[in-house]
C-alpha cells in the first residue's frame, strides 16, 4: 500500500502541495485529477522521488522513499509526461540502458526487453532509432521504460497526451492488463472518461490539496452531488423563464422534455414535480441521471479558467 | 556497480557516434580553422619571419653606393625590395600596399661617405604607414644595417664590416624542436572545439531536463552522484578524443611533433578533457533556459580562449593581461600543449598544466552537483 502523508512543496510564495495525505490500495488504479497548476505533477514526482518534499512523507509498504530511496525506487516504475527516452538511440538500445538503472543486465535484461515490448506492441522496431518513430510509437516507449524492471507501482503522467484514438486503445488495453495482473496504478490525466474506464479510486486536487476523493461510485452517487433530471411531458409547458422550481439548481425546456439539474434528489424531486403539476404539466415520465465525473470535477474544483 | 557505470558512459559514447554527420563536423571544423590559421602563423619555423616585410626603395641617387646599399638590403633575410619612382613610393605607402618606403636622395652615396669621415651627415627619408609599426621597425632595422655595412666597407675595404655576429640559437629541451605556428594554432583551435563541444552537451542535458529524462534518472534507484559521474566521464572521453584526433590531423597536415612526453601529452589532454566535461556540466546545472545560458556561456568562452592563447601565443598580449591570463583554465592548458610539442618538454612539465586542469574540473563538477536541476520548471 502507498501511504503519502503531509506532503508538502513549496516553489518560493507558492506551495504547490499543501499537506496532502492519502492511501492508495494495492492492486487498483487510483485517478489523480485537477485543473492545471493544481500540484498533481508536482505530488507524483515527490511520490517518485525525483522532488524532494519540503514536508511529510511517501511510503511504500512502509518504505520511506525518502529515507530509503534505493529500495522504495526499486519498487516504483515512473513514466513521466514527456517522452523521456533517448531520439538517437534505437528501442532496444533505451531499453538496455534504463535496464541498467534498475539492476538488469545479461539475460535478465534481454527477457525483460522482449516482454515489455511485445506487450507495447513494438518487437519488430526495436532495433530503429528512436526518432523514426510516430509519436504513438514513441509515447509506446516511453511506457515501456516504466514497466522494464516489473515494479509494483507504477506512476502515469498524463499518457495519453496528443496521441491518435488508436494508439490511446492501445495504452489502455496495456494498463488495464496491468491492473489485471495486481500492479497498483496512479494516474493522471485530463480525460475524465480515461479515469471512468479505467480507476477505481480517484482524488481531486486543486490549489495543492485534494478537494475530493473516494471510489468512483461513492463520488457520483453522493447525495451532496448534482443529479440531472428529465421530465418527459405530454405536450409543452409554458413557464416563464425566471421561474423558481424549488429545489432546481437549473433548467431549460425544450418542446415536450424538461431538463434540470438538482443537488439532492430525496429531499427535492417530489417538490419539483409537484410544482410542474400545479402548472400545468402533464408529466409522461421522469428519469434520472447520476452526475457524470465532469461534474463532480467543476463542482470541486468550480469553473474559473486556470491558465 | 562497475557495469552499471560503464553501461551509464556507453550510452554517451552510443549517442555522440549515433549522428554521424554531427560527429564529422565536429572533427572537422576544428581541423579546417587550426590549418587555415596554422598557414597564417606559420609552419615550423627556421628562424626566419614567415612572411618577408616589403620595402619599396626610390634610388634617386644612382651612385654606386646607393646600389651597393639596395643589393645589401636585397640580401636581407627579413625584408623584400622593391624599387620604384619617390611619387610611387609614397602613393604605395598611403594606400597601405607596402609598410615602409626610403628614398635615397640625389648625392647620399657621397654625402654619407663624408659624413663617416666628419661631414655632415645627410637625411635618409623612410616613409612609413602608421598601421604597420611592427613592419616598419623590422624595415629600419635591416635599412641601417645596410647603409652602414656599404659605407664601412668603403672606407675599411672589409667585407665582414660590424665588429662582431649574432648567434642564434634557440633554447628548447631537444636540438630539433622550433616554435611552431601551426602546433600552436591546432593546440588552440582544439581546446576551442572542446569548449563549444561542451556547450552543446550542455544544451542537450538542458533539453533531456526538459524532456524529463533527468527526472526519469532520478526517479531510479542510482544516486545522483553516480548519474552525474557517469555523464561526466562519457563527456570526458569524448572531449579527449576529440582532442587527440584533431592534434594528430595536425601532426599529419602540417608535420610537427610531440617531441616532449607523449605521456604528458596524454595527461594534459585527459585533464583538459574532464576539464571541459565539467565546464559543460556546470553550464547545464545552473542555467535556466538554453537560450540565456547559451549567450552567456558563448562570452565567458570567448573570453577565456582569447586571455587563455588559444586564438594567438600570450605573449603577444600586453603584459597586464599576463597574469590574468592564468586564472584561465585554457593558458595551462596551452601552454601544457606547447610545452609537451614544440618546446619538448618532459613529463614533470606536464605536471602543473594537468594539476590546475584537474583542480578546475573537480570544482566545477562539485559546484555543478550541488546546484543540479534534475526537475523542469514547477508546473
Amino acid at each position: 500500500m502507498l501511504t503519502v502523508t503531509g506532503l508538502t512543496k513549496r516553489y518560493g510564495e507558492i506551495k504547490a502541495v499543501d499537506g496532502l495525505s492519502f492511501e492508495v490500495p494495492k492492486g487498483i488504479c487510483f485517478g489523480l485529477l485537477g485543473p492545471n497548476g493544481a500540484g498533481k505533477t508536482t505530488t507524483i514526482s515527490m511520490i517518485a522521488g525525483t522532488v524532494d518534499p519540503d514536508g511529510g512523507d511517501v511510503t511504500l509498504d512502509g518504505v520511506s522513499v525518502a529515507q530509503r530511496s534505493a529500495e522504495a525506487k526499486q519498487r516504483i516504475g515512473y513514466v513521466p509526461q514527456e517522452l523521456a527516452i533517448y531520439e538517437d538511440l534505437s528501442a532496444i538500445a533505451n531499453l538496455h540502458f534504463f535496464g541498467a538503472l534498475y539492476g538488469l543486465f545479461g539475460a535478465d535484461c534481454d527477457r525483460a526487453i522482449d516482454r515489455v515490448l511485445e506487450v507495447v506492441g513494438l518487437a519488430d522496431r526495436a532495433r530503429e532509432p528512436v526518432k523514426r518513430f510516430s509519436g504513438g510509437m514513441k509515447r509506446r516507449l516511453n511506457i515501456a521504460v516504466g514497466l522494464l524492471h516489473d515494479p509494483e507501482l507504477m506512476i502515469f503522467d498524463e499518457p495519453t497526451v496528443g496521441v491518435d484514438p488508436q494508439t490511446r486503445n492501445a495504452i489502455f488495453e496495456t494498463l488495464t492488463a496491468l491492473r489485471e495482473q495486481g500492479k497498483t496504478l496512479i494516474y493522471t490525466t485530463h480525460y475524465m472518461e480515461e479515469v471512468e474506464r479505467l480507476c477505481q479510486e480517484v482524488a481531486i486536487m486543486d490549489h495543492g490539496r485534494i478537494v475530493a476523493q473516494g471510489d468512483l461510485r461513492t463520488l457520483k452517487n453522493s447525495d451532496s452531488k448534482v443529479k440531472e433530471v428529465s421530465v418527459y411531458l405530454h405536450g409543452a409547458i409554458d413557464l416563464p423563464s425566471e421561474t423558481a422550481i424549488p429545489g432546481v439548481l437549473n433548467w431549460n425546456a425544450e418542446d415536450t422534455l424538461l431538463r434540470f439539474e438538482m443537488e439532492d434528489l430525496g429531499v427535492s424531486l417530489a417538490a419539483a414535480l409537484t410544482f410542474l403539476c400545479h402548472n400545468g404539466a402533464a408529466i409522461i415520465s421522469v428519469r434520472t441521471a447520476e452526475a457524470s465525473l465532469e461534474q463532480i470535477f467543476l463542482q470541486a474544483t468550480g469553473k474559473s479558467l486556470r491558465d | 556497480m562497475l557495469q552499471l557505470f560503464l553501461q551509464l558512459v556507453k550510452k554517451d559514447l552510443l549517442i555522440f557516434f549515433a549522428d554521424k554527420k554531427a560527429m564529422i563536423i565536429t572533427l572537422a571544423v576544428p581541423i579546417g580553422i587550426a590549418s587555415f590559421l596554422g598557414s597564417v602563423m606559420g609552419g615550423a619555423s627556421d628562424g626566419k619571419l614567415p612572411n618577408k616585410v616589403t620595402v619599396m626603395v626610390s634610388d634617386q641617387d644612382g651612385s654606386a653606393t646607393t646600389k651597393a646599399m639596395i643589393q645589401k638590403l636585397r640580401e636581407s633575410n627579413t625584408v623584400s625590395v622593391k624599387e620604384g619612382a619617390a611619387q610611387i613610393a609614397e602613393e604605395k605607402v598611403k594606400s597601405g600596399d607596402v609598410a615602409v618606403a626610403i628614398i635615397l636622395p640625389r648625392g647620399f652615396g657621397a654625402s654619407s661617405s663624408a659624413a663617416m669621415q666628419g661631414g655632415e651627415a645627410p637625411s635618409l627619408p623612410v616613409i612609413s604607414d602608421p598601421s604597420k609599426s611592427v613592419e616598419a621597425q623590422v624595415a629600419k632595422g635591416a635599412i641601417m644595417q645596410s647603409v652602414t655595412s656599404v659605407l664601412v666597407k668603403n672606407i675599411y675595404g672589409r667585407a665582414e664590416v660590424l665588429p662582431f655576429k649574432i648567434e642564434e640559437k634557440t633554447q628548447t629541451n631537444t636540438d630539433t624542436a622550433k616554435w611552431s605556428g601551426s602546433a600552436h594554432a591546432f593546440a588552440g583551435m582544439g581546446i576551442q572545439a572542446l569548449f563549444f563541444g561542451a556547450l552543446e552537451a550542455a544544451m542537450l542535458m538542458m533539453r533531456d531536463r526538459r524532456n524529463g529524462i533527468w527526472s526519469r534518472l532520478r526517479a531510479s534507484p542510482v544516486s545522483r552522484w553516480t548519474l552525474l559521474f557517469a555523464r561526466l566521464t562519457g563527456s570526458a572521453i569524448l572531449s579527449t578524443l576529440t582532442y587527440c584526433i584533431v592534434f594528430a590531423s595536425g601532426m599529419a597536415i602540417f608535420g610537427f611533433r610531440i617531441n616532449g612526453s607523449i605521456v604528458g601529452f596524454g595527461l594534459i589532454a585527459l585533464t583538459l578533457g574532464a576539464m571541459v566535461a565539467a565546464t559543460g556540466l556546470f553550464i547545464a546545472a545552473l542555467g535556466k533556459t538554453e537560450q540565456q545560458s547559451r549567450g552567456l556561456s558563448i562570452l565567458v568562452i570567448l573570453s577565456m580562449l582569447l586571455l587563455g592563447g588559444a586564438w594567438f601565443p600570450a605573449f603577444l598580449m600586453p603584459s597586464w593581461i599576463q597574469p590574468v591570463s592564468y586564472l584561465t583554465p585554457v593558458r595551462w592548458a596551452v601552454d601544457g600543449v606547447d610545452a609537451m610539442t614544440w618546446r619538448g618538454e618532459g613529463l614533470a612539465q606536464a605536471i602543473p598544466a594537468a594539476g590546475v586542469l584537474a583542480a578546475f574540473a573537480l570544482v566545477l563538477t562539485l559546484v555543478a552537483g550541488a546546484r543540479f536541476r534534475w526537475e523542469p520548471e514547477a508546473k
